[in-house]
């Protein structure tokens, strides 16, 4: 059986929707914002790459999104693009299933009401925010909107939330439990974070090594959506390519067998506590690039690496990667300009805490879909 | 979708505020005990509280674990592990050389919401950062794998209230189509002020111990614990003599599309939940002994799960047991699960405490006795916020 990417919906840092995830890539620019907040050592400011959903006016009613919080938003226009793109906004929907990553939530609303629960002296917090806290809200928001009463499905596994998304998408189209998955992810900003980044990563950064140095040097926080229209397709062609395979485990727990004969698009975004591991797994050789500028450093960035692989295959370039200081550049064949997409197979590597690894396989060519 | 092939249950660890072994939880169900009480573990400033269904004893057995530092959540989830393991006759050592799967529902074990970090954050206190590098790596999915050292998929399904039971279909898939030799899976929950307010903020907090079903009911008790499964493929079965203590037949999961906290009226959702769970299970309605409902005590949920049983599935009796458990909540579809599988086994279910006077709008109520059933398959449903219905058809060892 063979899984086609039949439409991406993209929201984040570098703006709304593929035309602009193209340019950035195509343009690198400065793209980050400075948010800034108080603290009791005076103002923090925290380079951040932050996420505009005003263009959901053009699809949703005002009205509609009176208790939508930015998550709920950042989900649903992402969403909405992905379905145009693959021609299923108004009809079209067979079957369809959702499955919402999240790497940490609606973090928003969360602390929201945890400050109305303060601010109250216990008792009254906001019962809108409460709902709308939890990591399903995304999810059961879209149903509610799309109106799909299909299988409804969040989960949170930080940097490898995507992978498992994914993994799951896979397994109810092979299952047959659905025609189409609308599958993504969507992680917001809000200013714990901002401080927790700023603490762990800027301000205050931990000692380490020259290389841990260094990538803490280019982090920079972001959020965002992105999400994928998957069907099962034997006949027809799909402009996005197709996928091929998707793979979790742990590194240091068992074995890592990485393909061969791909291009290795690494999501070191300056963050993660094993980068330095990506020159180590990597097959010799490998051509490899990073896109982790573009989109910032956040739990569901793979899904933005899967979009650009995406992009890739159907204008059959590879863009020059971002020299990464997160990645040791000696040790790893990086793409430094606009190649042709030789290979034909682009695989999209995470590395995470604790060796956690997740990977996912995008190829020009039919190909039977694998997962484990 | 396709029916399944049925997936072999190893062995169930289960605990909550009816017993720390499954055992005890149905001794407790069985002799109509249940324990509610004010919230001990955490402060409420309210003049009045609602009770609460709370693991009070210490249930954490430090000397079987290396990192004792973890979210209560997790502590909980790792309890229920060790004791499907050595339910299931298994060591963690069979589980790790072997392609093994960790996949668990929770809530509050995957929410970045330490409160006190929150407090001093707002107040300006520069509080550590400690809390917030905790929660980034051990919710509970992944506090298993790294004490047992397990290097298969993980997975932490956060689907609120069927998060439990949506696992244990996820998990189910992930052996029946080879991706996992051996899966723990299950759902975790603790107690927290935040849900505790949370739920109270909904109104749909009641104010004595829940009645679900009852013509008197008026809200959800919360409760906490955890049920954790050993899912093992017919390989591992066959290759370490193991005999099934029980088997996952179907799953099936809908959304209502309707409204994010309110079930929706006519039922659809999980209408279509049941449907598919009875199809992958290859099972009729008639081949089911019984119904575990979700049955939380709220006037909406009852109300339609009623309806919905009475529609689809007529004069199969059905229980709620959340009148011992409370609402566990991410747990909940996964401790019910335990239970569906020893009422199976014992071939009774007990009565639905809390249960009394039916109500003339509930077409359907449930068995208020001790009632002995017939059959060796049983139908386990969740409703969630966000308008999900997951639903399991679980079968005794002798299928």
């Amino acid at each position: 059986m063979k899984i086609s990417i039949k439409g991406i919906g993209v929201l984040g840092g570098f703006g709304a929707g593929l035309a602009m995830l193209e340019q950035a890539l195509i343009h690198p620019k400065k793209m980050a914002t400075t948010v800034s907040m108080e603290s009791s050592k005076g103002q923090i400011e925290v380079p951040a790459l932050l996420a505009d959903t005003s263009d959901l006016a053009s699809y949703v009613e005002k009205r509609a999104l009176r208790r939508a919080g930015h998550y709920i938003r950042m989900t649903l226009l992402s969403s909405l693009y992905a379905l145009k793109d693959a021609g299923m906004l108004e009809t079209g929907r067979r079957r369809m299933g959702i499955i919402v990553a999240t790497g940490y939530g609606a973090t928003c609303n969360t602390f929201d009401f945890q400050h109305s629960m303060i601010d109250s002296d216990d008792p009254c917090g906001s019962p809108t925010k409460f709902a709308n806290s939890v990591h399903n809200a995304a999810a059961g928001n879209l149903s509610l909107f799309l109106n799909e009463m299909g299988p409804n499905l969040s989960v949170s596994q930080y940097d490898m939330s995507i992978p498992s998304a994914f993994m799951c998408a896979l397994q109810w189209l092979k299952e047959g439990r659905v025609d189409t998955v609308l599958v993504g992810g969507v992680d917001e900003y809000c200013k714990v974070l901002g401080y927790y980044w700023h603490n762990r990563y800027n301000g205050n950064a931990r000692k380490g090594n020259e290389t841990s140095l260094n990538a803490l040097k280019h982090a920079i926080i972001g959020e965002g959506a992105c999400f994928f229209v998957l069907t099962r397709e034997e006949d027809g062609v799909s402009p996005y390519g197709y996928i091929e395979d998707v793979q979790m485990g742990n590194f240091l727990r068992g074995r890592i067998r990485l393909p061969e004969s791909t291009i290795y698009f690494l999501g070191a975004d300056g963050y993660s506590q094993r980068e330095e591991s990506y020159g180590d797994i990597i097959p010799a050789r490998a051509r490899v690039a990073s896109y982790t500028h573009v989109y910032g450093g956040v739990p569901i960035g793979p899904a933005f690496d899967i979009a650009i692989a995406a992009l890739s295959v159907r204008s059959n370039t590879i863009h020059g990667s971002f020299q990464n200081p997160a990645i040791d550049s000696d040790q790893l064949n990086m793409v430094k300009k606009d190649e042709v997409l030789g290979s034909g197979r682009i695989c999209c590597l995470k590395l995470g805490a604790d060796g956690a690894f997740g990977w996912l396989t995008v190829n020009s060519q039919k190909v039977q879909v694998n997962s484990s | 979708m396709m029916s399944m092939r049925p997936v072999a249950i190893a062995g169930i660890g289960c605990l909550c505020a009816a017993g720390l072994t499954l055992r005890q939880c149905m001794d407790s169900l069985y002799a109509g005990k249940r324990h509610p009480g004010p919230p001990t573990r955490f402060p409420f400033k309210h003049k009045f509280s609602f009770p609460v269904f709370e693991i009070e004893k210490d249930f954490f057995p430090e000397d079987r674990i290396n990192n004792g530092n973890l979210l209560r959540t997790s502590k909980l989830a790792f309890t229920a592990t060790l004791g499907a393991l050595d339910d299931a006759g298994l060591t963690i050592e069979n589980l790790r050389q072997l392609k093994t799967g960790v996949c668990i529902g929770t809530n509050v074990g995957s929410s970045m919401n330490n409160e006190a970090f929150y407090r001093d954050n707002t107040e300006g206190c520069d509080p550590y950062i400690a809390p917030v590098d905790r929660f980034l790596i051990s919710n509970p999915t992944n506090s298993i794998a790294a004490e047992f050292g397990i290097g298969g998929p993980c997975m932490t399904v956060v689907n609120a209230c069927s998060a439990g039971s949506d696992a244990l279909g996820i998990a189910a898939s992930w052996i029946s189509s080879g991706l996992c030799d051996a899966v723990i899976a299950g759902g975790a929950d603790e107690l927290y002020r935040v849900t505790y307010t949370g739920f109270k903020s909904l109104f749909i907090n009641a104010d004595s111990p829940c009645k679900p079903f009852d013509a008197e009911r008026n809200g959800l008790n919360l409760g906490e614990g955890a049920a954790v499964f050993v899912l093992v493929s017919e390989r591992l079965l066959r290759k370490n003599g193991l005999s099934p203590r029980a088997f996952v037949l179907g799953y099936g999961s809908a959304s209502d599309a309707y409204h994010f906290t309110k079930p929706r009226p006519d039922g659809k959702g999980l209408i279509l939940a049941i449907q598919e769970a009875l199809r992958t299970s290859g099972l009729n309605s008639s081949d089911l002994a019984f119904v575990n409902a979700h049955g939380t005590g709220t006037r909406d949920n009852d109300l339609i799960e009623s309806r919905v049983l009475d529609e689809i599935l007529p004069g199969i009796p059905f229980i709620s047991t959340k009148g011992y458990t409370g609402h566990t909540l991410g747990a909940s579809g996964a401790i019910e699960a335990a239970f569906t599988i020893a009422s199976l086994e014992k071939g009774r279910i007990p009565a639905s405490i809390g249960f009394k006077t039916p109500d003339p709008e509930l077409p359907a109520s449930p068995v208020d006795s001790n009632t002995e059933i017939n059959g060796r398959a049983a139908l386990s449903e969740t409703l969630a916020f966000g308008g999900n219905n997951a639903v399991l058809v679980l079968g005794t060892g002798e299928n």
